[in-house]
């Protein structure tokens, strides 16, 4: 007989990952990525992203900043 | 109380090291094929000490950097002011050499080593090991033993590293309390 196998309902991940797209708050949009979980060395234990933007013409900028300070571009993905 | 990083230095990051540690006492035998085997995992001993020391340092500069910042309400200007505070960071690149940490911690506003020096004259000594420290991880990664600083000795010793390891140690919590000390003249309160 053959048996029904269950859909795992797709979770939402809550958290943001390296590699992810975000958007930072800098009173404009400006996209960047996740390059680096720098762990929970923030003010009082916040976790802390380094994140990388390119401005064009070779013009790396990365910042170092908790969730606050960026949102994801897509619910940070699936897993 | 100290610094997360600080924490994250005398938790992760020392097993990390007592693990390569673990791996020297492990070579078996007491013939050259040991005393070769150990002086590899001696020199990876040196690069894996001077990483990890390098990851401290940058650890306890983020995460003074965003203390400083956070006194700031605006989300965007905190933003824009840390990414202009990170640019050019010399430990996100360089080895953690004195001069790369004086640089770095010097953009709080003050001599960093004279403040380190004025917790203990210990350190003095502890910042010649790390110089010491960094000329051999150099020499490693390169495997270049013609410097002249390393006086003509071309094999490290499990004892030099586990005094550099010491010294680290040392500086540290040196660091961790000068960075303190430095952060509550700024903000007004005692970061951790």
């Amino acid at each position: 007989m053959a048996t029904k196998t269950k859909a795992h309902p797709t979770k939402i991940r809550q958290y943001p990952r390296v590699g992810d797209r975000v958007v930072l708050r800098l009173g404009n949009d400006v996209e960047g990525t996740i390059v680096e979980d720098r762990g929970n060395i923030g003010a009082k234990g916040e976790h802390i992203y380094r994140i990388a933007v390119n401005y064009g013409e070779e013009s790396m900028l990365h910042y170092e900043i908790p969730t606050s300070g960026f949102r994801s571009t897509n619910e940070f993905g699936v897993h | 109380m100290s610094s997360a990083s600080l924490q994250l230095w005398n938790s992760i990051r020392a097993v990390s090291l007592d693990q390569i540690e673990a791996a020297h006492g492990s070579v078996g035998g007491s013939g050259r094929g040991r005393r070769y085997a150990t002086q590899q995992i001696n020199q990876a001993y040196t690069v894996l000490l001077s990483s990890q020391f390098q990851g401290f340092c940058r650890d306890l500069h983020s995460e003074c950097v965003t203390i400083l910042l956070q006194g700031i309400p605006s989300v965007p200007l905190r933003t824009v002011l840390n990414g202009m505070v990170l640019t050019g960071r010399k430990l996100d690149s360089g080895n953690p050499n004195p001069g790369n940490i004086g640089v770095d911690f010097g953009g709080f506003g003050f001599r960093f080593w004279d403040a380190v020096y004025a917790i203990s004259v210990i350190n003095r000594a502890r910042k010649a090991h790390l110089d010491a420290l960094n000329d051999w991880r150099n020499a490693v990664a390169h495997q270049d033993f013609t410097a002249p600083r390393l006086g003509g000795a071309t094999v490290v010793q499990l004892v030099t590293v586990r005094r550099w390891r010491a010294a680290c140690n040392g500086l540290a919590t040196a660091f961790d309390a000068v960075m303190q000390d430095r952060l509550r003249t700024l903000i007004g309160t005692s970061p951790w």
